[in-house]
């Protein structure tokens, strides 16, 4: 009993996200449960993101723009 | 300095945007464009290819091919002068689309879409088959037809794109940039606002968020 719950306590979240099944109360069953279904991220920012361009020429007032934009 | 490197964008990355090409609906199609880009996705649109209109059918049924994606809009089903007719393109799109996800192969069977009105039950005098499509209202406000497309493009992805709050400010942001970019290149901002020129204004606004992305790396 003493080695499952140092093996518990110190698998923590690692644990967690591998999924292991490991004995638990039921309280840490049902945190365990939470932390599964909500894990959504959301990006804060366009750092990491694929930004497409779309395929199309420039016209001459275009090509201006883009220069202006990056000059 | 040289362009962006061409990438191939996959299918469930392209988004067919079916929807008024009019001056009142011009800041609608500028929100809409920037936010597909801005999740990550490209935006196909009728006017990105200005060759023949004669073979336009063609060219969107081509487009609708390989969008895994559609945002159709039906806001502008409706009379309207000189002809006191509705114009009927929106949903005749939108039928060719669904038309592929019900009939077509493997990969158009998973083709999602999202239909927009201007506002809530409209298309129940419009459209009535789109009732349980769920169409969701922007009450002609790009603040509102960002948010509606956001959690539309956000609903299979991990991590999702940013929230439409952050949107709002980054595209917000563009706006004050622009008219310092369009003087700079000796321009004013009435030469980018006719139809003829929205294409260099797509240029310039998904340029414009690649500079973002890698600018805060």
């Amino acid at each position: 009993m003493v080695t499952k719950r140092h093996v518990s306590f110190n698998g923590g979240a690692s644990s967690r996200r591998q999924g292991r099944s490991l004995p638990t109360s039921k309280a840490k069953k049902r945190v365990h449960k939470a932390y599964q279904k909500g894990s959504i991220r959301t990006r804060t920012s366009l750092v990491g993101m694929t930004i497409y361009q779309p395929d199309i020429e420039p016209s001459p007032q275009g090509r201006k723009l883009l220069e202006a934009l990056e000059g | 300095m040289a362009p962006p490197r061409k990438r191939s964008v996959p299918y469930d990355r392209q988004v067919f945007l079916n929807c008024p090409f009019d001056d009142e609906y011009r800041p609608l199609l500028r929100a809409a464009v920037f936010t597909i880009h801005a999740c990550g996705f490209r935006a196909r649109i009728a006017l990105e290819n200005t060759g023949s209109e004669n073979i336009r059918l063609e060219r969107l049924v081509k487009i609708i091919g390989e969008c895994g994606l559609g945002i159709h809009d039906l806001s502008r089903v409706r009379v309207t002068s000189p002809t006191d007719l509705p114009r009927f393109n929106m949903p005749f799109e939108c039928g060719v689309f669904y038309g592929a996800r019900c009939y077509g192969q493997k990969a158009h069977r998973r083709k999602r879409f999202l239909l927009l009105d201007k506002e809530p039950y409209q298309y129940q005098k419009t459209m009535s088959d789109a009732a349980g499509l769920d169409p969701r209202a922007h009450n002609d406000e790009p603040e509102k037809i960002i948010a509606c497309i956001r959690d539309f493009l956000a609903a299979d992805l991990d991590p999702k794109p940013m929230g439409p709050t952050r949107i709002l400010a980054l595209y917000s942001e563009f706006q004050r940039e622009l008219p310092g970019i369009t003087a700079k290149a000796e321009l004013t901002l009435a030469d980018i606002e006719p139809l003829t020129a929205f294409n260099d204004w797509y240029l310039l606004a998904t340029r414009w968020l690649l500079q973002q992305a890698t600018a805060r790396n």
